[in-house]
């Protein structure tokens, strides 16, 4: 074929009589053609030679037996699960996705192999929902996503889980890329914190600043007194990043000398002069509810010491503080929240009102609030939650606290106190329009307790009764948060029909995409129930 | 109805059908729902309310709704209903507006097969000549005689081409090639024609394309010089020939004089590609007791739907009426009784790929103008690349390249065990269209 194609670039006209013919049995057949141009009897050659090639096309090189999957541990699915599960893939249904791959890890099923495309796929473009995915894909998703670049990350998640070390761990921490690496760093922190300490400090001058930030992070985990003298050294490095992760880690202890000198400072900072206890007074204030009032004085810090700032207070202050408030709110939200009722002598609800008085009083109430959230501590949840509440008026945007506050308030907030925050919240509900439940839903924790989605279906379908055309209504927002968060005892009534009237406005409209998303999830979640038992 | 959720899917027509679909099988809006041995139905209340009713014989959907698309979101929701949640639909007496369609339906089948009857008896099949000379008439002979003339004048052009040398067209723009292709078009040639069209993407395509293209041209070189001399040909050959030239039979000619065979067939795998706006899917069907293949083409005009749905991975008992070739493969079914049921037992096939080579250069020996074979291959498994191409192997260690850049799913169905692999080969590559792993059938490659 070669040479015919040689002749037929240059054109016949051109190569003369040149004989256009094979090393193949089609040459016969070329010659046994009568007398033809040589331009046609060269495309009759081609034409047989193609046909020729086709018929005879060879096998490809032989190849010995690929590597097969090891068996699954788990059993597969139901095929309804896996119905519903590759539906959630191509599109997910407000976070259902992760309940279901939650349900399904913890029923003990794999997903079956025809939806392991999608899942690595997944897991690929959502990192957050990768540690889900992982322990559904069994050995054969394992086995699969090992033999493309694409799946690396089940690799990397599947390190983080507590399982057995690799053997090749420490080669794995020499050679492996970034990920890799902060991957087997974090599985060995969970079972020696020390080596994995050590391994951190080994390599650490040669490391790029972004990689020694993460991999201080890492040491978040098991964090010790232990870690101190490296966390404290790395108070000096060159990169703002890496010192502000050690900054934070050693605020995390309040045990660490970090910790302690954040305390003398604060202590600079803040005084307290409690209100003489008498039994009067004592009684007027059992009387009328308010929490006994002792005066805070503060003093600002006037500039910031060097060593302040390598402790981690940012010398710049966060849009619209002065400095010298931003630095006080710094500082306090390094300090464990426990220091002042201890040193005051008072209660937190105390502190808090103390603070109300005070023209710094939002500062001193958001480190706090900080502080609380960093070392976790319960107590000063509920008090602190009430004065951020209490800042919220109906009408008004942005009196609230930052999200992020609230989110971290939640976190730590007792059970009984979280209960009753979502009734108090849906209470208001009932009685405005404009109530905060709308901003707070959101940031609660998912299934919703039974008596809250009660609550809220009943005011919900009040709320519809209520409708009025061109008033929009902005309690439809938190549908979409109530489809995935209500708990199964709420399904029944949330499945009840929701009657919309008829008509074309785009209020009912509206509500009718409301309801159809939250009539919708429920019912999908209710089949994954049914389909995945637990 | 005994279909599962993945094989109504596969009647969607596209992505976005299968997940609206998916989505109405969900939702409460449903009415009404029902079934009897003909026919399931439901009302679903969507911006309106639609009457949705699909036959068990064949999956056909009908919906009230105004979607071009055919099955509609809301058939394949009902169809998914039926599948996935049989309950929701109890046994009931049929409205009207389900007897009605199913009367009309069942009506429109008989007149067909009536006209299709009367052809048969006024048209004996083979009688050495073909039809349009046993009954001459003076359009088919103009039609000849142009088809004649514009092969001469492509013979003229051909020969011209490869006398100044292919090295000039790489700078040639497509109206080259379309207009020498609107000539055969005009001259009653669409067959050449669209040869034609297909070979202006080849020049500059890739590192070979002198090679590719000679071999084109030759083959329709080939073709040009046999249509000269038909009359010397066999008689299944003279209708490849003439199929490959751009005659065309009407359903009713193939009823009335292609072969027929019984059988249950699997319905294995199906592609569909677009050009120029219209979409053709082609479907192979494989006759589990004969063994036969049989290719069923259909052609739709930009987002029109296909006229008639198969589920892939089930088996219907059918008659299908092949189109006259010496390698017959093209058909359509003439008669179809029962419901589709799941392919659940092995299928028939090669037990490597050499056997499968050599069945290829048999068919290429008797009708040298064919272009994809089908292929069922058992016990081979997918090779993920190394360097190379994705391979299938067969149990001998022999490999052949798959087309195309991604079969993870297939790794992920067989898991590099041995499956059956159902596929098209092109003379090249085999592109994967379904798999059998210990029985249970998978769509692969663009399969959602």
């Amino acid at each position: 074929m070669e040479r015919l194609v040689d002749i037929a670039l240059i054109g016949t006209g051109r190569t003369g009589d040149r004989q256009a013919a094979t090393d193949t049995p089609t040459a016969a057949l070329v010659a046994a053609l009568p007398d033809l141009t040589s331009a046609r009897k060269l495309l009759l050659a081609a034409g047989a030679q193609a046909i020729y090639t086709l018929a005879g096309q060879p096998l490809g090189p032989t190849h010995s037996p690929a590597a097969m999957a090891p068996p699954d541990r788990q059993p597969a699915c139901s095929s309804g699960a896996a119905y519903l599960l590759d539906q959630l893939f191509t599109r997910d249904e407000g976070g259902v996705l992760a309940e279901a791959l939650t349900r399904l890890q913890r029923a003990g099923f794999r997903l079956p192999h025809r939806l392991l495309v999608a899942a690595l796929e997944t897991g690929k473009r959502q990192t957050e929902l990768r540690s889900l995915l992982a322990p559904t894909l069994d050995q054969r998703g394992r086995w699969l996503a090992a033999q493309n670049r694409d799946w690396q990350w089940v690799a990397e998640v599947s390190m983080a889980d507590p399982g057995d070390l690799p053997v090749d761990a420490e080669a794995r921490w020499q050679e492996g890329t970034a990920a890799q690496r902060l991957a087997i760093l974090r599985r060995l922190r969970v079972h020696d914190p020390a080596t994995a300490r050590d391994w951190v400090a080994a390599s650490w001058k040669g490391e790029k600043a972004d990689f020694r930030a993460q991999a201080l992070g890492i040491l978040a985990t098991a964090l010790s007194l232990d870690d101190e003298p490296f966390l404290e050294a790395a108070l000096d490095d060159r990169s703002q990043a890496v010192r502000s992760v050690a900054a934070e880690l050693l605020m995390q202890r309040p045990d660490s000398a970090l910790s302690t000198r954040m305390r003398g400072r604060a202590d600079t900072l803040l005084a307290y002069t409690p209100h003489k206890r008498g039994l009067f007074r004592a009684l007027t204030q059992a009387l009328s509810g308010n929490a006994a009032r002792g005066d805070l004085s503060v003093q600002l810090p006037g500039d910031l010491a060097l060593d302040w700032q390598r402790d981690g207070i940012e010398p710049k202050p966060r849009t619209g503080l002065g400095k010298g408030a931003w630095w006080l709110l710094c500082v306090l939200g390094a300090v464990p929240p426990r220091h002042w009722t201890t040193r005051f002598t008072a209660t937190p609800e105390e502190l808090i009102a103390a603070a109300t008085q005070q023209e710094w009083g939002r500062e001193i109430i958001e480190g706090w609030s900080r502080a609380a959230i960093r070392v976790r501590d319960s107590a000063w949840a509920p008090p602190l939650w009430r004065y951020w509440v209490a800042g919220h008026q109906p009408q008004q945007q942005g009196t609230i606290a930052p999200t992020e506050l609230l989110r971290g308030l939640i976190a730590i907030m007792p059970g009984d106190a979280l209960a009753q925050i979502g009734s108090d919240l849906l209470n208001e509900a009932t009685r405005t329009q404009n109530s905060l439940w709308i901003e707070v839903a959101p940031l609660l924790p998912t299934p919703w307790l039974p008596g809250w989605g009660r609550q809220y279906l009943e005011i919900s379908r009040a709320r519809l009764k209520a409708l009025r055309p061109q008033q929009y209504d902005p309690w439809i927002k938190t549908f979409d948060t109530a489809a995935h968060a209500l708990p199964v005892e709420s399904f029944p009534q949330a499945l009840q029909e929701w009657p919309i009237p008829m008509e074309q406005s785009w209020v009912a409209m509206e509500w009718r995409r409301a309801t159809d998303t939250i009539t919708r999830t429920v019912a999908l979640r209710q089949r994954l129930m049914k389909e995945i038992p637990l | 109805m005994e279909l599962t959720a993945e094989h109504v899917l596969t009647l969607a027509p596209d992505a976005g059908v299968a997940a609206s679909g998916k989505k109405l099988a969900n939702a409460h809006g449903w009415h009404g729902l029902g079934q009897d041995s003909e026919a399931i139905w439901g009302e679903f209340q969507g911006s309106a309310r639609y009457q949705v009713r699909a036959a068990r014989s064949d999956l056909t959907v009908r919906c009230s709704c105004p979607s071009r698309k055919f099955p509609c979101k809301h058939g394949v929701g009902l169809l998914l209903l039926a599948a996935t949640n049989p309950s929701a639909l109890p046994a009931a007496t049929a409205p009207e507006w389900v007897t009605s369609w199913l009367t009309r339906r069942a009506a429109g089948a008989e007149q067909r097969e009536a006209k299709a009857a009367t052809q048969q008896q006024s048209a004996p099949l083979d009688t050495g000549t073909t039809t349009r000379e046993a009954r001459p008439s003076k359009t088919a002979d103009r039609r000849l005689a142009r088809v004649h003339v514009g092969i001469d004048a492509l013979d003229l052009w051909l020969d011209d081409l490869i006398r100044n040398g292919l090295a000039q067209v790489a700078t040639q723009p497509i109206s080259f090639w379309e207009e020498q292709a609107a000539r055969l078009t005009d001259a009653q040639a669409p067959g050449l024609a669209g040869r034609l069209r297909r070979m202006a993407a080849l020049p500059n395509a890739s590192p070979d394309w002198p090679a590719r293209l000679l071999a084109e041209l030759g083959r329709v070189a080939l073709l040009t010089h046999a249509f000269r001399r038909v009359d010397e040909l066999d008689p299944p050959l003279r209708e490849d020939l003439r199929g490959a030239i751009g005659w065309a039979l009407t359903q009713q000619e193939v009823l009335s004089r292609g072969e027929r065979v019984d059988d249950n067939w699997a319905i294995l795998g199906q592609r569909v590609s677009t050009e120029d706006r219209l979409r053709t899917q082609c479907t192979w069907l494989l006759g589990t007791t004969t063994g036969r293949f049989g290719m069923i083409l259909q052609f739709a005009h930009g987002s029109r739907a296909f006229e008639q749905q198969f589920a892939l991975g089930t088996t219907i008992s059918a008659t299908l009426a092949y189109w006259p070739s010496a390698w017959p493969l093209r058909a359509i079914i003439a008669e179809q009784t029962g419901e589709p049921t799941p392919l659940r037992a092995a299928i028939a096939g090669h037990r490597s790929l050499a056997a499968l080579l050599d069945h290829v250069a048999d068919a290429t020996a008797r009708q040298p103008w064919l272009d994809r074979f089908p292929a069922v291959v058992k016990e081979v498994s997918f090779v993920a690349p190394s360097g190379g191409p994705w391979l299938v192997r067969d149990n001998h260690g022999a490999t052949l390249p798959l087309s195309g850049d991604d079969h993870w799913h297939a790794l992920a169905v067989a898991g590099g065990g041995p499956c059956d692999l159902i596929g098209e080969w092109d003379g090249a590559t085999l592109s994967p269209l379904a798999t059998l792993v210990a029985d249970n059938y998978y769509v692969l490659g663009g399969g959602y």
